[in-house]
């Protein structure tokens, strides 16, 4: 189901499966690549991702000296990717015009012995949008827990290969030829987004870490921005508790006129893998509940 | 670890029969008639034990690597088997279903198949368990909400019994005179025959002597709706289950060491289902849903007491 959000003009579709960002404009300029259709969203477009983001290596890990065998989400590489959510119909908990309430059940199953309440809100702000993410152990045990999504962002029509990305992030996490992280190390020029990088010349499919928010305020601030040409901007912010981010460009984007260059730049509590390494990990007891948050604001061409 | 959580149930009861229905995987938690459990139990807050109960959908047991063909391409499913590698039990079993209308006697039960990984299919379903006098009747139906013909299949996991009576002092009837022979990753390679193997159970066998995990059916014709399954209790207490014409499959399960609270035995589910195991890849009893079509099938257990 879609669900259509105003607020003056600002706009927003959300989808109930996978409770996906379908679509933000701020006065007719998109900030994000719009789903065209319902299939699966192309390159994950827009999904929750939880209760972990990215991959967890052979879809194993140990719990309490257990192993445990999670569904193979990703067949080619072995692993399990982006969480237990992605193909879940949320249901709606509460809706006003401006915003919207997605509550989803995460059952305990393979590899995954913790039974989790979450939901998501999105609400629309002047500017952009706010994404709230709860949960609430609601099992027996003590949980893992991390969260992430996976917007693509534009700056309007502006080629998304003409856009300059700038990301604050001192560190990144080599990886393996599938792609399972084996070290964070500092950014090395060829992956350092804090210059500011034109997405034409960039190859990534990169976690970065050690994130110096800018412009911190009420515990967030920007992890990312997307400058056009014009002087229009698109800011990603998170919470300072979100302490990671992914960047994946691709040339194969399904676009209107045919593949196109575009990048995701998504939000993550902690970095791929985690629930090996530990990073990041929110750890719930019985009945604890956490939240954080993270949003898209965008401002018009300078004139 | 034992995994506990809390977690609604919905209670139905005619006076007659009583049942308890949870929502992850719409499963049939337990249902007994005149207070005789006729189920295996699903105990509060916790997993399914061995699939105890869940609705199987869009397809029923296996789907070898994951792997199937659509017009000519390959999908790709999650494998939800990972040590066998294949994809089991469709794509339902780990989600909340929503509640669509419910009585004292009867819940519909809803939950939206989103296209996914090896499944380029939009379907909105639902289950209804609708008590009778006598035992249970179970509705599912399909809609296909997507723009492309899709493959449908469903079945259920029911383990049944009759009573506090041992399992394995049940004996077991089933009216069907094929059955399929698996590989060692548990996948049909062939149809066979019952008759003359030990895999023929149209006449009443001792639980404790059959130890089977494979489908039966009849490929060939085409049965109305009709009883094909039955446990007899020593005491001459029956248990039936009864299928529609679709469900054209039957699998037989009879798991050694089914996890009670009391400790581990046998067990027997008995599940209707109808395709066989691997029919994407098979296409063994694999009906098809075009765009806007709707289907509706369902089966039921009736008990009669020893008389």
């Amino acid at each position: 189901m879609h669900i259509p959000l105003t607020l003056g003009d600002v706009h927003a579709q959300i989808d109930t499966v996978a409770a996906a960002l379908r679509e933000l404009t701020v006065a007719g300029a998109a900030l994000t690549e719009p789903r065209v259709d319902d299939g699966l969203p192309p390159f994950c477009n827009g999904i929750v991702l939880a209760p972990w983001p990215n991959r967890v290596r052979d879809a194993r890990w140990s719990h309490d000296g257990q192993v445990q065998q999670l569904d193979i989400t990703e067949p080619a590489r072995g692993g399990a990717l982006h969480g237990l959510l992605q193909f879940t119909d949320y249901e709606v908990l509460s809706r006003s015009d401006a915003m919207v309430t997605l509550g989803a059940f995460i059952a305990p199953q393979h590899g995954w012995p913790f039974a989790l309440e979450t939901d998501v809100t999105y609400a629309l702000e002047p500017d952009g949008i706010r994404v709230t993410h709860a949960v609430r152990n609601v099992g027996a045990e003590r949980a893992p827990y991390a969260v992430g999504t996976h917007p693509f962002l534009r700056v309007g029509v502006t080629p998304v290969e003409q856009l300059t990305l700038t990301a604050p992030a001192a560190s990144y996490f080599e990886v393996d030829e599938r792609l399972n992280p084996v070290a964070e190390a500092p950014v090395t020029a060829d992956v350092d987004l804090r210059p500011g990088r034109v997405v034409g010349e960039l190859r990534l499919d990169t976690a970065y870490g050690s994130l110096a928010h800018a412009n911190p305020a009420d515990g967030h601030g920007d992890s990312a921005w997307l400058d056009a040409p014009d002087g229009a901007r698109t800011t990603l912010w998170q919470d300072l508790a979100w302490g990671y981010l992914q960047v994946f460009t691709t040339r194969e984007f399904p676009g209107p006129d045919g593949p196109a260059t575009a990048v995701a730049v998504e939000p993550m509590t902690a970095p791929p893998d985690a629930l090996n390494s530990g990073q990041g990990l929110i750890w719930l007891d019985p009945d604890a509940a956490w939240q954080g948050s993270w949003g898209l604001r965008y401002r018009g061409a300078v004139s | 670890m034992s995994i506990t959580f809390t977690r609604e149930r919905i209670v139905l009861d005619n006076g007659a029969a009583r049942a308890e229905v949870g929502l992850v995987a719409a499963t049939l938690c337990e249902l007994s008639v005149g207070g005789v459990r006729l189920t295996e139990t699903v105990q509060p807050d916790s997993l399914p034990p061995m699939g105890c109960g869940i609705v199987l959908a869009p397809w029923p047991n296996r789907v070898r690597d994951g792997r199937w063909m659509l017009d000519g391409e390959v999908q790709q499913l999650d494998l939800t088997e990972p040590a066998l590698g294949n994809a089991s039990h469709g794509l339902l079993r780990n989600t909340a279903y929503r509640v669509a209308e419910q009585t004292a006697d009867a819940v519909t039960l809803a939950a939206f198949i989103p296209p996914q990984h090896g499944w380029p299919f939009a379907l909105e379903t639902t289950v209804r368990y609708a008590l009778e006098s006598d035992g249970l009747t179970v509705t599912h139906r399909a809609r296909n909400v997507g723009d492309r013909r899709a493959p449908w299949a469903v079945g259920a996991h029911p383990y049944f019994r009759i009573g506090e009576t041992p399992v394995e002092l049940l004996s077991l009837r089933v009216d069907r005179p094929q059955y399929l022979e698996l590989d060692d990753r548990l996948v049909p390679v062939a149809a066979h025959e019952v008759e003359g193997t030990g895999f023929d159970l149209r006449n009443a066998r001792s639980l404790a002597e059959v130890d089977v995990n494979t489908a039966y059916g009849d490929l060939e014709a085409s049965i109305g709706r009709s009883e094909a399954a039955w446990l007899e209790s020593p005491d001459g207490s029956l248990l039936a289950v009864w299928l529609d014409e679709d469900f054209r499959f039957l699998q037989i399960y009879t798991p050694r060491a089914f996890p009670r609270p009391e400790g581990p035995g046998l067990a027997v589910a008995i599940e209707p289902m109808t395709a066989a195991p691997d029919a994407l890849n098979s296409g063994w009893g694999l009906l098809h849903l075009e765009p806007g079509q709707e289907w509706t099938g369902g089966w039921g257990v009736r008990y009669t007491p020893a008389a």
